[in-house]
């Protein structure tokens, strides 16, 4: 642990939203670690407050209705969170930029494609209006987009490569922090399979390091080195790949697992997780997956539950996992 | 079993009735849209109750007061022909409020019908009605007013018919628009479904999809519809005396505003305060209907 | 783009004709006895009788309508006026000049006060700027514009006598206050929509694409924002046309100004029916030019509708 080169360090992330009196918990103490070099990714529903978690990084939350209450984001030494304006758009873009889950609508209809590129790099590269046009005509051969095409409007482009447009403006800077938001989700499983590893592909070569959001579990056993469950804003469960696919232990984690169909077996319906996500401007009591949990008892009912470490750097945060795994050995 | 409902989750019809209540619960507490309510009721109330609750009748002439300033016999004075202009003002907001309403509806009934028709049918039909919507709409729709009121001539029958043709086309785009919206969805499903029920289908989704642009449109359309009853009254169309319509009183009292300043400011506060209410009224509807709108 | 200019070209011939077929029909049920207006009270049941058959007043529609549309799109006639027996067309033109100036001037008032004033609403939205000019705003497009336009009279010009109560005699005087009671509602409406549509596009992805890009506030509102929010108030700005052009009409009346709309009026006071119908005719004509222009600066401005008419280069 100790050798550990850590790029982002995210500690106690709260965030909430104000909509008509109400106030959503979207984020809920969340804290995890990213190395140098490596992925995590963050996997859970939709609403789970994964995307959340990823703009409050950048901070381009709406801050009306949006607020973050507490929270520290380190990032080569310095709180995000505390920084001034100024200093977080030399930032953004920079040494740390996104890709956004619906590639329809993220880039300006009206602005031609290439100009959209060369516009963050003539912001943060310093260099002249032609040079700018030269390196984003290069970027857009690099995702596989003949350069001439520079000068079309997003309209004139399919889904995938829209996606793929996006991804060059978002590594156009060689960014040392890439957050990556359900990039594949919007688009045909055959280009997903195209544009994850182009990502991958970029990844590697640039040596970016990566915060990917998904709820693919098949992506994250691509792409990811870590992985973190969330669920109702908290991180439920967290662990490498191996230790996340091999041993699953929160039984949340476990039903997402359970609910994948399997090619090898017969199986006449899907076994979802029983229940609906909860409303995040009303969450339960005690442990947040109580209501849906085959295992819940009325302990899980009463306090909020702490995060434990269960062995090699694997949380969990579920306070019966002794006795769950005790009933399992009794079923078999 | 979560306690919390999660509204992504819930079936459409117990969606919309939820809709409903929550458009009303926020027009109640958008506090403009309620003042704008509540005046606009008690002037209704007024102009209902006028003949009762007038001071003077609005006809009774009086050659003593003539052009008498505002007083405490008369709280907003009196005409050139001695007669009181709150009592008139009173009187006349029946027939502005009827030569709104009556207009707005009539051109909301046949935009409906009309738009109706030319979603359901398609085709040549759509074509043919939609080209010549798009010539209605060519003429500007105060100039379209003064034609029509000119050849038929003053009077709140004719005026009610040259006012609505004008709101007539944008009825009917707007229940056009809904009825394409939901065609194209429902078609998935009309392909296993018969065709009788395809029409049901339609009416049934329809009114829920199209009913709140067009409650906004009729709320803000009587406004307008009584500031173009009032212009067409000014030029001497529309509706004249001895009927006391608002902008026939301003037309009136034109030629002597140096001296008598008070025989035109009061009815146009009063034209002023309706349409404003109706428009405040309609600002919050809209913005209850479309929560986007409104962060 | 040729292509698009040509088709909506040719697509005004028909709406030219249909507004002409709209208002002949239209007069064609006006009351009233054209040879009657035409020879004066005076006239004996022979006269009249000859009159309407020179006239033509004793044949079809359909023949009147033919003859009706030759005559104004060919010959350029548009009748003779009831009242003083002259060119109905050369009365109009001789005035139009008072109508266009103060409708332009008014255009220029919409789009270069309320366009602004609905960008400072969006940007401060929901702090005191916003509320207070929205309030303004709502309350401008509530006030008749003939009744703001005499409280301007009696305030400016009586009691203050700072600029004159009517006619064109006072150069770019005259027009002040009579542009500023016609545009009053035109620049509200205006400001309301720019917010709006400002507001809708703030709120877009590609907005929040523009942020985490790095971008100044200032650079996302004004490269990315606004030219975005602006489109959708083209064709406001075209329809606020409209209604200056209707709305000429009255304000003409209030402030004597010798303009179409007086023409107008006057002539609605007289029954003097060609001159109306003929008014309303040529502004409704100069209209559907102008809302040609607005589609016509719609393909230019926005690429999308650019590409529906370039044909090879707009596909996917």
């Amino acid at each position: 642990m100790g050798n550990k080169d850590v790029l982002l360090s995210v500690k106690n992330l709260t965030v909430e939203y104000t909509s008509e009196g109400e106030v959503i918990h979207a984020v809920n103490n969340v804290s995890f670690e990213l190395e140098k070099g490596k992925t995590i990714g963050l996997v859970g529903e939709t609403g789970a407050g994964k995307t959340s978690i990823a703009r409050a990084i950048l901070r381009i939350l709406p801050e009306p209705p949006a607020r973050v209450p507490n929270g520290e984001v380190v990032f080569e030494g310095k709180d995000l969170l505390k920084i001034r304006e100024e200093d977080m758009q030399k930032i953004r873009g920079k040494e740390i930029s996104m890709i956004f889950q619906d590639p329809m609508t993220a880039l300006n209809p009206i602005m031609r494609v290439g100009e959209q590129i060369a516009e963050v790099i003539k912001l943060h590269e310093h260099c002249s209006k032609q040079e700018s046009i030269e390196k984003a005509k290069k970027m857009l051969e690099m995702v596989g987009i003949p350069g001439e095409r520079f000068y079309e409007y997003p309209h004139q482009f399919s889904g995938g490569m829209k996606q793929r447009v996006v991804i060059a403006m978002a590594l156009a800077c060689s960014p040392t922090l890439l957050l990556a938001d359900e990039p594949t989700t919007a688009l045909d499983v055959t280009i997903q399979a195209q544009v994850l590893d182009m990502i991958n592909d970029l990844k590697q070569k640039l040596n970016t390091s990566m915060i990917m959001i998904t709820h693919d579990l098949g992506i994250v056993a691509e792409v990811c080195d870590t992985v973190a469950v969330i669920y109702a804003g908290e991180i439920m469960e967290y662990g490498t790949k191996e230790q996340i696919f091999h041993n699953p232990q929160y039984p949340y984690t476990i039903g997402l697992f359970g609910s994948l169909p399997d090619l090898n077996s017969d199986v006449e319906r899907l076994s979802p997780i029983e229940g609906l996500p909860p409303n995040p401007a009303d969450l339960p009591r005690g442990c947040a997956f109580h209501p849906r949990c085959p295992y819940a008892t009325e302990e899980c009912q009463k306090e909020h539950i702490e995060l434990k470490d269960i062995g090699e750097g694997h949380l969990c945060r579920c306070c019966r996992l002794q006795e769950i795994a005790a009933q399992k050995a009794k079923e078999v | 079993m979560s306690t919390a409902v999660n509204d992504t989750h819930v079936g459409v019809r117990t969606r919309r009735q939820g809709q409903l209540g929550q458009v009303m619960h926020r027009l109640r507490k958008n506090k403009v849209a309620m003042l704008g309510l509540v005046i606009m009721l008690l002037l209704i109330a007024m102009a209902l109750l006028s003949p009762w609750i007038a001071p003077y009748n609005y006809a009774k002439t009086s050659k003593a007061d003539r052009y008498a300033s505002p007083s405490w016999q008369h709280l907003f004075g009196c005409d050139a022909m001695g007669r009181d202009i709150l009592s008139r003002i009173m009187y006349g907001a029946r027939a502005s409020l009827w030569l709104g309403l009556m207009s707005t509806l009539v051109a909301t009934v046949i935009g409906v019908l009309l738009g109706s028709l030319v979603g359901y049918y398609g085709g040549r039909v759509d074509n043919i009605v939609m080209r010549i919507l798009d010539i209605i709409q060519a003429i500007p729709g105060m100039l379209l007013s003064i034609a029509i009121s000119a050849a038929l001539g003053s009077g709140i029958g004719n005026t009610i018919l040259a006012l609505s043709i004008g709101g007539v086309p944008m009825t009917v785009r707007l229940l056009r628009g809904s009825i394409l919206t939901v065609r194209k969805q429902e078609y998935i499903e009309a392909a296993e479904k018969i065709n009788c029920s395809k029409w049901r289908v339609i009416t049934a989704h329809i009114l829920p999809n199209s009913i709140a642009p067009v409650i906004v449109s009729v709320t803000m359309g009587i406004g307008n519809t009584i500031l173009q009853a009032a212009s067409l009254s000014y030029i001497g169309l529309g509706v004249q005396p001895p009927t006391p319509e608002w902008g026939a009183m301003l037309s009136e009292g034109k030629s002597m505003i140096t001296k008598y300043p008070h025989l035109c400011i009061f009815p146009g506060l009063a034209i002023m305060l309706v349409v404003l209410c109706l428009n405040m009224l309609g600002d919050g509807l809209r913005d209850a209907m479309d929560p986007k709108l409104k962060n | 783009m040729i292509r698009y200019i040509g088709k909506r070209l040719l697509w005004m011939i028909p709406v030219m004709l249909g507004i002409a077929v709209l208002i002949f029909s239209i007069m064609y049920i006006c009351p009233g006895d054209p040879a009657q207006s035409l020879l004066g009270p005076s006239a004996s049941a022979v006269e009249l009788a000859a009159k309407r058959e020179e006239m033509g007043l004793n044949d079809p529609y359909i023949v009147r309508l033919g003859r009706y549309l030759y005559q104004t799109f060919i010959r350029l006639d548009l009748g003779t006026s009831y009242k003083f027996g002259t060119s109905v067309f050369a009365g109009l033109m001789e005035r139009m000049q008072y109508t266009l100036v103060i409708a332009l001037l008014c255009m220029c008032l919409q789009v270069f006060v309320g366009t602004p004033l609905g960008i400072m609403a969006a940007t401060h939205h929901n702090g005191l700027w916003d509320r207070i000019s929205m309030f303004l705003a709502l309350v401008g497009v509530s006030i008749p514009a003939f009744w703001l336009a005499l409280m301007l009279v009696l305030i400016f010009a009586v009691n203050l006598g700072w600029l004159p109560t009517s006619g064109v005699a006072n150069g770019i005087a005259s027009f002040i206050l009579p542009c500023i009671a016609n545009s009053f509602a035109g620049i509200a409406s205006q400001a309301r929509h720019t917010r709006s549509s400002m507001l809708e596009v703030i709120r877009s992805d590609y907005i929040v694409t523009a942020k985490a890009k790095g971008l100044s506030q200032k650079t996302v509102l004004f490269k990315h924002a606004l030219p975005n929010a602006l489109i959708p108030i083209i064709t406001i700005v075209g329809n606020g046309m409209g209604m200056m052009l209707g709305g000429t009409v009255i304000i003409e009346n209030v402030f004597a100004i010798p303009g179409v709309g007086r023409y107008m009026t006057d002539a609605i006071n007289s029954r003097d029916y060609p001159v109306v119908m003929g008014g309303v005719l040529v502004l409704g004509l100069i209209f559907s030019l102008i809302m040609l222009l607005v589609d016509i600066v719609y393909a230019f401005v926005d690429p999308r509708i650019k590409a529906q008419y370039e044909g090879r280069k707009g596909k996917k």
